[in-house]
């Protein structure tokens, strides 16, 4: 099938077995690929109050059509499950090069069910599928266990790979790939733990048959020539995600202290120029991107500083909330614990979330040395690691911390639920969102928790003025729409944020890469589908679980975002009504019958 | 087809027969994108497959991390691979 690697590949644990068959003509066209191929099949597959950790809960793994296609970073990977950090659907992407090889060996979905009896790894190349005895690798960390694989089976794999957290099933462990990707969010590492499967490696060798070849290399070309031709790109090249530090700290978005305040005064010794002149030593990119927007760092040990590690990053989010966040004034301090992270398989924003917390209960007495096990300061990072390393082994204070900051703050008790930052049960990203009311309504509606990327609206916040409530609903759907159709398509969407490569261009790519005859408008609607369809996974998961909980009283952010800001209760209400009312969906916030229907969902 | 060149310097690569260009590489400045292996591909195979490219990219990670560029027999010297290289690892040297 043109733009596909044409397969599905079904691999159960339990049973030790692995079935491939062939991609549905109807159901791609339907679905597209990515993020749409994965809710897709969770919400027929994953039954409704199954446990996350148990043998009936799957991991999904899709590319997209243009993922590994000849255009700006077709690079993405989207996993989902349903998420032992929220409960209800998750799903995370991350780039690299895992789903341009994916597609090379013929595959377009890679569904994990059941549970291992010993320690696993999912061998694939081209046509063979093997799972594998993976003892050796685990209780290794991801970096150390990626090298390993690497070198027993050759440079050309590309490995995802979970950590020491995941295997331990922390809350919001992450998968890692290519030595600093990750699909961080929503937990989704954890259950690769509870599967037993440390990591999925995966190389092959075929050509992506194309719709159209020659229309193939002149709209990419195309794309291509706009992308070298935008005033940003060295901006982006020099320092990646990194670069915005200084401007959301202008705006006063920048987590600082468990966001006490928004502001920090150290942002010059966190922001990307100083980590490109002190620490970073090489570019790393995404496949066929041009940006490079990720840096390769090495901090070396000198007089005053003990480590010497080399990371991938940090990027922006974990500057923010590993940095900032933990009361980090020094940008070597942020790529330790990136590296701490990345080697446990813990996700950067919701780790450096929590230990923020865990900071800030110390500094209102809410916790002491006692319940700790030693003194937890901001801006100590050895307190971050000794953290860092009870929370991926659950032990001590970290087993309550493996929850996840929703559930440690109700076990702490003390009313320490109003520091917790989070939505859903999932920790927010780095954008403080007191002053931003766009901003808020897509945390507090975001279909997996408090996650930025699928409407990363602040900036529109700026553009409209912060107060004004007009428009801003419309925003937040739109940008929800359109932000996620770039994960259906497999493909990055920062070309489009940062570098204005016009919408248009993607439905023109993708009518030559697969000969899907769409509009800019079609594909939008398949994402306004795909975001139906996740927020009914919710509406099943509440209406089985907690009957008397709407999920209307789930998209309230917690009190904390409104101390001190121009947000309040009253505002958000107002906006999260309109918001349904846009959608489509009832008052407390259940797509209605007729928006299914509009939408030709079945549910 | 002759390759000059030291690890972490700029290279140069002579291209004998058929010459269309030279190329400088440099691997210090290559991400890894590996565009260069996808045009290469899809312009001499007609296929979208980079493992069939005349040109290959080798990761060094994770230490001491940065990338190795390679070029092999089959090189053309067209220079497809120069014109999509974002990061200037890869230029055409005038003649």
């Amino acid at each position: 099938m043109n733009g596909y690697g044409g397969k599905i590949l079904r691999v159960n644990l339990s049973k030790n077995s692995t079935a491939s068959k062939p991609l549905d003509l109807e159901f791609a066209k339907a679905w597209l690929g990515g993020r749409g191929f994965v809710a897709k099949i969770l919400y027929d597959e994953v039954k409704p109050g199954t446990e996350p950790f148990g043998e009936n809960n799957k991991v999904v793994i899709a590319a997209g059509p243009l993922s590994g296609v000849f255009l700006p970073a077709g690079a993405k990977t989207t996993f989902a499950s349903k998420s032992p950090a929220t409960g209800g659907y998750g799903d995370s992407n991350m780039g690299g090069h895992f789903a341009p090889e994916m597609k090379y060996a013929g595959y377009d979905v890679i569904i994990i069910e059941g549970i291992a009896s010993k320690p696993k790894y999912l061998f694939i190349e081209d046509d063979r599928v093997e799972i594998r005895d993976a003892e050796k690798y685990w209780r290794k960390g991801s970096i150390d266990a990626e090298e390993m694989l690497k070198k027993d089976l050759g440079e050309d794999f590309q490995i995802a790979v979970i950590g020491p957290g995941g295997e331990n099933k922390v809350k919001f462990a992450c998968i890692s790939h290519d030595f600093g990707r990750q699909a961080g969010r929503t937990g989704i590492g954890a259950v690769l733990g509870s599967k037993n499967l440390k990591a999925i490696a995966v190389k092959g060798t075929k050509a992506i048959p194309l719709a159209d070849r020659k229309q193939v290399l002149k709209v990419g070309k195309e794309m291509f020539m706009k992308c070298f031709g935008h005033s940003a790109l060295d901006e982006w090249q020099e320092c990646g995600t990194s670069g915005v530090v200084n401007w959301v700290n202008e705006i006063k978005a920048f987590p600082t202290r468990n966001f006490q305040e928004e502001y920090s005064k150290d942002h010059k010794k966190l922001c990307g120029e100083i980590m490109r002149h002190l620490i970073v030593t090489s570019d790393k990119a995404c496949f066929g991107c041009p940006m490079a927007c990720g840096k390769y760092s090495h901090t070396r040990k000198v007089p005053g500083y003990k480590h010497d590690i080399r990371i991938e990053g940090p990027e922006y989010e974990t500057i923010a909330l590993c940095g900032a966040n933990c009361g980090f004034s020094d940008i070597r301090d942020v790529a330790y614990a990136n590296w701490l992270c990345d080697q446990l398989g813990l996700d950067t924003i919701s780790t450096g979330n929590i230990i923020a917390f865990v900071m800030e209960c110390f500094e209102k007495k809410l916790l002491t040395e006692k319940d700790a096990g030693q003194k937890i300061s901001f801006g100590d990072i050895d307190s971050f690691e000794y953290l860092a390393k009870k929370i991926a082994s659950q032990e001590g204070i970290g087993k309550i911390l493996a929850q996840g900051s929703r559930a440690a703050a109700k076990i702490i008790g003390k009313n320490s639920e109003k520091l917790a930052m989070q939505i859903k049960g999932l920790e927010i990203s780095g954008y403080s969102f007191r002053n931003a009311l766009a901003m808020a309504l897509a945390y507090g509606t975001c279909d997996v928790g408090a996650h930025h990327n699928r409407a990363w609206a602040i900036t529109y916040d700026i553009e409209v003025g912060r107060k004004k409530l007009k428009g801003k609903p419309e925003k937040v759907i739109f940008l929800q729409h359109a932000r996620p159709m770039f994960d259906m398509l497999g493909v990055c969407r920062l070309q489009w944020v940062e570098l204005g490569l016009d919408l248009e261009y993607y439905p023109r790519i993708l009518k030559a890469v697969t000969g899907f005859d769409y509009s800019l408008e079609d594909l939008l609607k398949i994402s306004e589908k795909v975001w139906n369809l996740t927020r009914m996974f919710w509406v099943r998961e509440i209406n089985d679980g907690v009957a008397d909980l709407s999920p209307r009283s789930y998209d309230f952010p917690p009190e904390r975002f409104y101390e001190g800001g121009i947000l309040n209760k009253k505002i958000y209400t107002r906006l999260l009504n309109r918001y349904y009312r846009l959608r489509g969906w009832s008052k407390f916030g259940i797509p209605t019958k007729k928006k299914l229907k509009e939408l030709g969902l079945k549910t | 087809m002759k390759e000059v060149r030291s690890p972490g310097e700029i290279g140069l690569l002579k291209i004998d027969k058929g010459v269309e260009m030279k190329i400088s590489i440099n691997d210090k400045f290559c991400s890894g994108c590996r565009i260069c292996e996808l045009i290469c591909a899809l312009t001499h195979q007609k296929e979208n497959n980079p493992k069939k490219a005349f040109i290959k990219i080798h990761g060094n990670f994770p230490n001491p991390g940065g990338y190795t560029i390679e070029i092999s027999e089959g090189c053309k010297g067209c220079g497809q691979c120069v014109r999509f290289c974002a990061m200037n690892a890869l230029i055409e040297v005038k003649k």
